[in-house]
């Protein structure tokens, strides 16, 4: 049932050709099928209809033909290139030849470049490149060329999107020539590959056979007007002739029951045989090109090999898509895998930047490191618990254990220096090590005397900068140095100043007691051994320093005594000493200081009450302890 | 409007030729796609229309007249009419072939279908023209396609009001942009069931018809290796 066209829904649909061209066609289909019907009724061996065939085709090829080269020319004209028309078209003849791509498809691509370029040598050398694209591609020629086009123009999408190896990423800020340069190194003679090619090798002559029907259909055209007929002329000849030849046969007939057979006994008729040589003849195709059966039966051939070229050709585009998809394919994987690259380096970066964070954690944690401290802390308490009563035994244990402890830390340090790859650091550290190492042997070969190894064990105790001696010495200090005024009934006759060993008695003979300056001899040896035993540090560690601060120490003790003898003059020359119960050989008993009331008037700011002075020390301590510098180890203050 | 596409007939032809099995594949997933908007359609028309009684009677037969009678409606034959196609069909007059419809082929179906989407109050009284008849000049009432041909000025109305009272005409054109819409994707069955479809059906067979070619391309792949 017919299809009401105002009741229907088209889904999709195909653009296949104007209804016009199509009823043409139709009816040229139809006037073909009459023909050969007719053919068939005077025997095929009749080569009029056949040679009509051909004749309709050479025209429409001449027509076409024609068609192409006006608008060539159109074209050209509307760029000011109109006087190269007659070149142009020789040159794509040739090209279409030696391609087998058709004249037509040859022209529109030629008349796309032109116009983009505006050149017509330009346009020739980028035709050459289009047909080595699309030859090496299977990219219709056309598309290549307003690919071409448009590139030069600045537009490249329209090349990339042709997947020919080539993404919009790759072609985009290039200029036209080295877009030029990349296509021609990658396609340069791929063109002259592909025409070696059987089906490139078919169309070739398939295409010497449209310019020769071409070249029949001007001739002959050209040949009849030259022979003073015109072609309407020759058509009623024609027609003319059909007519006689169909009478003759109808009336031929009518005589034989079997009308084909007839038909073909009479095409085997020499007679008729020479007539339709004769025709042949007439109409110039015999001898030249055989007669009109053979040509048709070359026809048939040639379009079967067109045929068989085809499917092959659509294989191999099928392949060379395949080929261009897989190009565009790793064209993208590359991408990805630089894209992975860069995103490996940004993590690889982080993760070193973490490894060095663990680094430093690893420090923190390292249990060999940490061991070693708490060793040497353990050690340092031990140090500090040391009373009088140690033996020396004790002394030169814990002398020797400490010693080893720095060592050993010293030498973890000295790796880390060495994987750190610093050389001052490592340098410093090995000789530091080495100082170290000789001082373990004389301990452990105790050569050292009793007092060396106090001075030793003295480096590592904690600076006890507040501890009641300490405070007592300050408070005695402070009190000849401002002056005092002592009251005579707190303090006893000859009561004694200080009279501590400094240096833990290894130093020796600073004291200060029985009220007389006691100008006793500091002990030089001592002096002399620290300083020999110095000499063989290095500036800047931490024995260096501590040495130092302990000679420095030793040499001002008679500084301070002369201090203090200065002090007492001037109190004499006050006139103080002469007071009851106070001279310069007065001695000072603590005990007795005690047990009396005495009252001291002390004109030192914040040292005016006991509970001051402790108040002060707690928080001074406390505050040391909030500061994460507690008492209790070496170098807590 | 129809979506354009290219090379679907050719691919038709080809799977036809060279894998009729795969051909046949594909025009059935068309089918299958095609069938749930027809069933839709042939939902939209009604048992009876209740106000046009008369439509469903018999109408004169071939004997008593000489011209293509107005076709009686015929719930059964009207649905049977709505179905789909999925060879693509002849060429229009601008040269496109559609390559799946869906078709009201059913005359009565079709004047449901699309009644009233010219004249939404029915076609006009034709006017009073001079006419020159028996060698006078008389007022007489023009005829044509254009005009209404009953003797009741208000026919045209009361026959699509009773239409409108069983099913609403719906524009299936949803396309934007510039430009004029066309009347042609209105209507009551069909183009309503279209409608409602929302283009899920159309991106389905594009999708379906896009494919055939790519199933094409791989088997000619397959065959030269």
């Amino acid at each position: 049932m017919a299809v009401d066209p105002q009741v229907v829904v088209n889904i999709a649909s195909e653009f296949t050709g104007k209804k016009a061209f199509k009823e043409a066609e139709t009816a040229t289909t139809k006037l073909s099928k009459n023909v050969k019907s007719l053919a068939k009724t005077l025997a095929v061996a009749f080569s009029v209809t056949a040679v009509l065939r051909f004749g309709r085709a050479a025209a429409r090829s001449f027509a076409e033909a024609e068609k192409e080269a006006k608008l060539l020319g159109a074209q050209l004209d509307a760029v000011n290139l109109g006087f190269a028309a007659p070149f142009l078209n020789s040159f794509i003849d040739k090209l279409a030849l030696a391609t087998g791509i058709g004249g037509g498809d040859l022209t529109r691509a030629f008349v796309s470049l032109s116009q983009a370029t505006g050149d017509a040598t330009q346009a020739q050398k980028l035709l050459q490149t289009a047909l080595d694209v699309s030859l090496a591609t299977g990219k219709d020629l056309q598309a290549v060329s307003n690919g071409l086009a448009r590139a030069f123009k600045g537009e490249t999408t329209a090349l990339a999107r042709l997947r020919i190896g080539f993404t919009t990423a790759e072609l985009k800020g290039k200029s036209f020539n080295e877009i030029l340069e990349l296509l021609n190194g990658k396609y340069l003679g791929a063109g002259a590959k592909a025409l070696d090619t059987y089906a490139v090798k078919i169309a070739r002559l398939a295409e010497a056979g449209d310019q020769a029907k071409e070249a029949l259909a001007r001739g002959f055209v050209d040949g009849l007007e030259a022979s003073g007929m015109s072609v309407e002329d020759f058509q009623e000849k024609i027609i003319e002739l059909g007519t006689q030849i169909g009478t003759a046969l109808g009336k031929a007939a009518g005589a034989f029951d079997k009308f084909e057979v007839k038909l073909e006994e009479l095409s085997k008729n020499p007679a008729i045989k020479l007539i339709l040589k004769a025709f042949d003849a007439l109409i110039g195709l015999d001898p030249i090109i055989g007669s009109a059966a053979d040509q048709l039966d070359k026809t048939n051939k040639l379009r079967k090999k067109q045929a068989e070229a085809y499917a092959k050709e659509l294989s191999n585009r099928g392949i060379l898509l395949k080929i261009a998809q897989a190009e565009a394919l790793a064209a993208k994987k590359r991408l990805n895998e630089q894209k992975l690259i860069t995103k490996e380096k940004a993590n690889q970066l982080a993760l070193d930047k973490a490894a060095l964070a663990l680094g430093k954690g690893t420090d923190v944690f390292d249990l060999d490191k940490i061991q070693v401290a708490a060793a040497l802390a353990a050690k340092q308490d031990e140090i500090n618990k040391l009373g009088a009563a140690a033996t020396d035994q004790q002394k030169l244990s814990l002398a020797n254990d400490l010693v080893r402890l720095t060592l050993k830390k010293d030498m973890a340090a000295l790796e880390d220096a060495i994987a750190a790859k610093d050389v001052v650091a490592a340098t410093a550290l090995a000789k530091k090590i080495n100082l170290n190492l000789a001082i373990l042997g004389a301990l452990q070969a105790q050569d050292f005397k009793l007092q060396d190894i106090n001075a030793i064990l003295e480096k590592f105790k904690p600076k006890a900068l507040i501890d009641l001696q300490n405070l007592n010495e300050a408070l005695a200090l402070l009190m000849k140095m401002a002056g005092l005024q002592i009251n005579p009934l707190g303090i006893g006759a000859g009561g004694a100043v200080g009279g501590g060993a400094v240096g833990g008695g290894a130093v020796g003979g600073v004291a200060v007691g029985g009220g007389a300056v006691g100008g006793g001899a500091v002990g030089g040896g001592a002096i002399a051994n620290l300083l020999a035993l110095r000499a063989t540090t290095d500036p800047g560690t931490g024995i260096n320093v501590l040495l130092k601060e302990h000679i420095d120490t030793l040499l001002a003790q008679p500084f301070m005594d002369s201090m203090l003898g200065d002090e007492q003059l001037r109190l004499a020359q006050m006139r103080i000493m002469e007071r009851p119960g106070i001279g310069a050989d007065s001695g000072f008993d603590p005990a007795r200081f005690r047990m009396g009331d005495n009252y001291i008037t002390v004109n030192a700011g914040v040292v005016g009450s006991e509970d001051t002075i402790s108040q002060a020390v707690q928080k001074a301590i406390l505050d040391l302890e909030r500061k994460g510098d507690p008492l209790r180890y070496t170098g807590g203050l | 409007m129809p979506t354009e596409v290219r090379g679907g007939v050719e691919a038709r032809k080809a799977l036809r030729k060279y894998a009729p099995d795969l051909g046949k594949a594909i025009q059935k997933e068309l089918a299958n796609l095609l069938k749930p908007v027809t069933n839709k359609a042939k939902g939209f028309i009604p048992a009876d229309i209740p106000e046009l009684s008369n439509w469903s009677k018999p109408v004169s037969s071939a004997e008593t007249i000489n011209y293509r009678a107005f076709p009686k409606f015929d719930a059964g034959e009207a649905r049977r009419g709505i179905g789909y196609r999925t060879a693509p069909s002849k060429p229009n007059k601008n040269g496109f072939r559609a390559l799946a419809r869906i078709a009201n082929v059913s005359a009565a179906g079709a004047i449901y279908e699309t009644s009233g989407r010219l004249n939404p109050f029915g076609r006009p009284q034709g006017p009073l023209v001079d006419r020159y008849i028996d060698g006078v000049y008389d007022k007489t009432t023009a005829s044509g396609k254009q005009y209404s041909n009953s003797l009741n000025p208000n026919a045209g109305k009361q026959f699509i009001d009773a239409l409108n009272g069983t099913g609403k005409i719906v524009d299936a054109n949803n396309q934007t942009g510039r430009g004029r819409r066309s009347r042609k994707m209105k209507g009551r069955a069909i183009y309503r069931a279209w409608a409602e479809d929302g283009g899920k059906t159309n991106a389905a067979v594009i999708k379906a018809i896009e494919k055939t070619k790519i199933v094409f391309n791989k088997y000619i792949l397959q065959a030269v290796k």
